[in-house]
């Protein structure tokens, strides 16, 4: 039997395979698209009625409603918390210290990641593509984009109308020094956001910057949005305050709103198939991609798929390791696969404010600090965006918590509060809960990378092994967030606890680089249209391609980036 | 006093809270019971006590102090947390505790919450928000003072 050979293959589901697939889909009838998924879940109201439901009786080290689901095992979330005695997918080779290890996680679920992100939508800065040219004490680094922001300016107008994007045009405008105009009004700040923006933005100065608390741009509804008829319409955010893990009604944008436009479009879906490897012919075309499928029931039997174009868009740590896999003596050859490495480093400084912010009502972020995003600074160290949340003190203290810090009160045999005298702690100290948190850039140094480890998965496959280190300029950037935050909560009149400067840093779960984007492919692995150097019918989409990080969310980034592949995919499929 | 009065007695006391819902309390006092069996009878007894006294929250403020061994804090604390964040600690292997026959302690799986559960938490409507997923307000109401 011939097998079928697809017009494109797309690894992937997630924001970047999935608005590709759709965006190929609608500009060219009749392709035949194919999407693998290493996850498999359903993409409709029940199946996020029932995460909902799981959610509503996690126990115990159960983070997210996607823990219990059936393609674990084959689709592992890098950190297992339900499965203690299992070995982490992650390999870090010998590393234990924490300040040394990747931390950056991911969901391998039909429509990604964007199941369980929060939702912030935020540019990159012109300065962004440019560090070369703007900062010369940059220069040993390798910073600039083949793409200026202006060349990807469209591309985030209409990223933002693909995703419905919610903002404050005129305070963007002043940002990003342009014109501008989001598809929906801003998200409302939250009754204690107001409290806090007036607060701060009083105070003039922070660390010597003018300071400006803004509405964030957010991928969430602030009315009903339907992209001008082109998707199904979706509703306004009635401030469920879980847009991580769930959104409970979809007033967030998730993958799945394009997964399912592409599906109707006629894209195939295989959900459960983990690529082990790609096949390039001798004249360089890339010309099959074989997968193991876990929902088979043969998880060991390796099918193949052939496709005139292949789109990688797994995330920066799937895709680089399936082409790392893929490599021969004349084939994936490009050195720069898996290098350079990036996420975002964060941390929060927490306090209690002279008055009740009633947090917890509303998105668990509605505002956010911009100033600190770029500057002469930069020169020096990272820049970072900070955010003003709104769930008390985030990750650093649960409402949970709180609580049993409360009940801990002289421990046993000592005075315990309960009563009304509990009553009244747990309303003084959480509605008072704020947090100023800093997500901070990591430059793209080529010792930070994705290769292969020597031990392998559930389906027999080697697992990335991942090496990551901050240099003094990121840790310089964590400390100078550490006491902008500090400045402010301070300045406004918080009771600021966890003062010292931070040893350790979070992550903002934003794996990029990798696969990175350049002009040369000695120091890069995809052009400006995200296409391979090495393979013409090759493409990179997501957060891998990215040149540097910036301080921003890179969702939007990715689609942005995502849509002018799309553009380069349509040309290459016209070519006999 | 049946054993539901009584758990829903200690429990106003415990909460702070006057009007508790009994069908919630029967849910938790049974799930309560399955790891923190004893410590729960004796917290029991401890306010049985305690209500006759003139003032029976300090009567019971002093046998929490007294009890050295902890296992009315144990038990108070689990009663609280119950029903402030409908939450429940698995004490594991703690050889203090008299964990019920054949109890695997507190899995979801084997003790199904009762619908609404969590979002019936007293602490979201002591801060006056709402449990996490469940609002049931519309669009921009967290932009005003509750």
């Amino acid at each position: 039997m011939k097998t079928k050979t697809y017009d494109v293959v797309i690894v992937g589901s997630g924001v970047a395979g999935a608005l590709c697939a759709w965006k190929l889909a609608q500009a060219k009838k009749g392709l035949s698209i194919l999407i693998l998924e290493a996850g498999a879940n359903d993409l409709d109201d029940r199946q996020r009625a029932a995460f909902h439901r799981v959610n509503m009786v996690q126990g115990p080290g159960w983070r997210s409603p996607y823990s219990r689901m059936a393609s674990r095992p084959f689709a592992p979330f890098p950190e297992s918390p339900d499965d203690p005695k299992k070995e982490k997918y992650y390999d870090h080779g010998t590393e234990t210290d924490a300040t040394k290890l990747f931390k950056a996680t991911y969901l391998r679920m039909t429509g990604g990641a964007t199941w369980g992100w929060r939702g912030n939508a935020p540019r990159f800065l012109p300065n962004d593509f440019k560090l070369n040219d703007v900062y010369e004490e940059l220069a040993a680094h390798n910073l600039n984009w083949p793409l200026t922001y202006e060349q990807v300016r469209a591309d985030f107008d209409e990223a933002e109308r693909e995703l419905g994007v919610a903002g404050d045009s005129e305070a963007w405008a002043k940002v990003l020094g342009h014109q501008m105009k989001f598809p929906m009004p801003p998200i409302p700040l939250s009754y204690g956001d107001q409290l806090m923006q007036k607060a701060i933005n009083g105070l003039g100065t922070v660390a010597g910057r003018k300071v400006r608390v803004i509405s964030t741009p957010q991928a969430r509804n602030s009315v009903p949005y339907d992209n001008n008829g082109q998707q199904a319409r979706r509703p306004a955010c009635e401030g469920n305050s879980n847009c991580i893990p769930l959104c409970p009604i979809q007033a967030k944008y998730d993958a799945t709103v394009h997964l399912k436009l592409a599906l109707s479009a006629g894209v195939e879906l295989r959900n459960g198939c983990v690529v082990t490897k790609l096949t390039a012919k001798g004249d360089g075309k890339v010309v099959s991609l074989r997968y193991k499928s876990w929902l088979s029931g043969k998880p060991d039997d390796v099918q193949e798929v052939k496709g005139r174009v292949f789109i990688l868009a797994a995330n920066a740590v799937e895709t680089p390791k399936i082409l790392l896999l893929s490599r021969t003596a004349d084939a994936f050859t490009n050195q720069n696969i898996g290098r350079y490495l990036m996420d975002h480093v964060q941390e929060e400084v927490v306090g209690i404010y002279k008055e009740p912010l009633f947090p917890f009502r509303g998105p668990q972020s509605t505002c956010g600090i911009e100033d600190f995003r770029d500057g002469k600074f930069r020169g020096h160290h990272s820049g970072f965006r900070m955010t003003v949340g709104n769930d008390g003190w985030g990750r650093k203290e649960t409402v949970g918590t709180t609580l049993d810090n409360l009940l801990r009160t002289s421990g046993a045999g000592g005075a315990f509060l309960f009563g009304k005298a509990l009553r009244q702690a747990v309303a003084d100290r959480v509605t008072r809960m704020v947090r100023v948190s800093f997500s901070v850039e990591v430059l793209p140094h080529e010792a930070n990378a994705v290769t292969l480890s020597d031990k392998t998965d559930d389906l027999g496959i080697l697992r990335p092994k991942l090496k990551f280190n901050l240099t003094d300029y990121e840790w310089k950037g964590l400390e100078e967030g550490h006491k902008a935050a500090t400045e402010i909560l301070k300045g406004v009149g918080c009771v600021v606890h966890d003062e010292p400067a931070p040893k350790n840093f979070n992550t903002a779960a934003h794996p990029m680089g990798t696969c990175r984007m350049g002009t040369d492919k000695a120091t890069s692995v995809v052009d400006a249209d995200g296409r391979s150097h090495e393979h013409a019918n090759l493409f990179m989409a997501g957060a891998s391609v990215f040149t540097t990080g910036s301080s921003a969310n890179p969702t939007l980034m990715l689609a942005a980036l995502t849509l002018r592949t799309a553009r380069a995919v349509l040309k290459q499929l016209s070519k006999p | 006093m049946t054993p539901n009065e009584a758990f829903m007695n200690v429990s106003g006391l415990l909460t702070g809270v006057d009007d508790l819902d009994s069908a919630l309390g029967e849910s938790y006092r049974r799930q309560i019971e399955e790891c923190y069996c004893a410590e729960l009878n004796d917290l029991i007894d401890a306010y049985r006590k305690a209500v006759l006294t003139k003032d029976p929250e300090a009567d019971l403020q002093r046998q929490l102090k007294e009890d050295t061994a902890g296992r009315l804090w144990l038990a108070a604390r689990q009663v609280i947390k119950a029903w402030y964040l409908s939450q429940f600690d698995d004490p594991g292997d703690k050889a203090t505790l008299t964990r019920k026959a054949g109890a695997a302690g507190f899995a979801p799986s084997a003790l199904p919450p009762l619908p609404g559960e969590l979002q019936r938490g007293l602490i979201w409507r002591i801060v006056q928000a709402h449990p996490p997923a469940y609002s049931v307000q519309p669009h921009g109401y967290w932009s005003q003072k509750p």
